[in-house]
């Protein structure tokens, strides 16, 4: 592969710097418009954009994240519409994921199955009680992990045929159960979940605005 | 007692729906056909059941909890036919939109909201020649 200075002399260690520091800026910049043109998708106007951004960061984060709440709870409810009724415990494992991860700036929501806090009742592994085997002393006993939030993946994407390491005997594959569940939940729930959005900013706005007007004795 | 108990008994209690799925004797023993999260062994549809999907407790402003709750609620309708299924959900779904009042011995339903229906089959087995066809409707119900 060519060299990204071309074939000429090797630069000096100032234009690598200076060439690391433009690679940086660029992809903030990119960055911040890749988020505006998200922001406008989600707000619909500068208006908005612009009364969020004039609040104060406690206010403006409070006001995104019961905004983002209340919109990933439309899509939520889609996502379980389309979980299968052959597995429907499936349903329970929909969970929602709304905050600021670490080092980040951006607020996040995150729908899906396996995601949000893990709980007594999702992690607990469902078992069909189909899959057993007779021991040596002739009780039955269950084969597998049995299904919960925290291999919810296998049963979504499917897996290959397995083998276990001690004893080596073929632990089978497991098909696709849940198939596209996550991604027709989300196309169906797009438009509510931006109008619910946009509803709950606009009500959030409204209410600080007329706090402040109580205040201001006006 | 949970909520779902509650609208068992109030399902059964519906001429609308019994007419549709009535009772079945597998074993000497008589099972109402309204079962919760699984039917019995041996039973044959038409039967519905009721699995919870959700529970979510109001808190009141001062962070304790109240008496307040809201279930996601699934009903499933089961028929050897799709005409069947869909006839059993219908009268399911004539009962309960807008119902409140009392569920069971101590539930009160304030409000039901119908969220989704889906219609699906269930193979049994191996063989595809076999199969219970199934309606399932969601909800969100308000209870105390």
């Amino acid at each position: 592969m060519a060299n990204w200075w071309g074939a000429g002399a090797k630069p000096t260690k100032a234009e690598i710097v200076a060439r690391g520091k433009a690679n940086k800026k660029a992809l903030a910049q990119m960055r911040a418009g890749a988020n505006r043109q998200a922001a406008i998708e989600l707000l619909g106007s500068d208006e908005l954009i612009a009364s969020l951004a004039a609040l104060k960061h406690t206010i403006q984060s409070k006001t995104t994240e019961k905004s983002l709440k209340k919109a990933s709870q439309v899509t939520r409810r889609a996502i379980k519409a389309q979980v299968p009724v052959s597995t429907k415990w499936a349903k329970r494992m929909v969970g929602i994921f709304v905050g600021l991860k670490i080092r980040d700036k951006e607020w996040q929501s995150k729908v899906g199955l396996g995601v949000g806090k893990k709980t007594k009742s999702n992690t607990k592994a469902r078992r069909s009680g189909n899959n057993t085997y007779k021991s040596k002393d002739g009780s039955i006993k269950f084969k597998g992990v049995g299904i919960s939030v925290n291999n919810i993946h296998w049963p979504v994407l499917g897996t290959k045929s397995r083998s276990s390491k001690k004893p080596k005997r073929s632990t089978g594959a497991m098909q696709k159960m849940i198939p596209d569940a996550v991604i027709n939940g989300w196309n169906g729930s797009k438009s509510e979940f931006i109008n619910v959005f946009r509803h709950e900013l606009k009500a959030g706005l409204d209410k600080i605005a007329a706090k402040e007007l109580a205040k201001s004795g006006n | 007692m949970a909520i779902e108990t509650g609208l068992r008994t109030l399902l059964l209690a519906q001429s609308s729906i019994t007419t549709l799925a009535p009772a079945q004797t597998v074993g000497g023993v008589s099972f109402p056909a309204v079962f919760l999260d699984n039917a019995a062994e041996g039973v044959k549809p038409p039967f519905i059941i009721i699995t919870q999907t959700g529970h979510d407790p109001y808190k009141r402003l001062d962070g304790t909890g109240g008496t307040l709750r809201l279930s996601e609620i699934d009903i499933d309708s089961y028929a050897t036919s799709r005409p069947g299924a869909i006839a059993l959900s219908n009268a399911v779904e004539v009962f309960l939109r807008d119902y409140a009042g009392a569920a069971g011995a101590s539930d009160t339903i304030n409000a039901v909201l119908h969220d989704s229906t889906l219609d699906d089959t269930v193979t049994l087995g191996d063989g595809r020649d076999q199969r219970h066809y199934v309606r399932s409707l969601s909800f969100r119900i308000q209870h105390s």
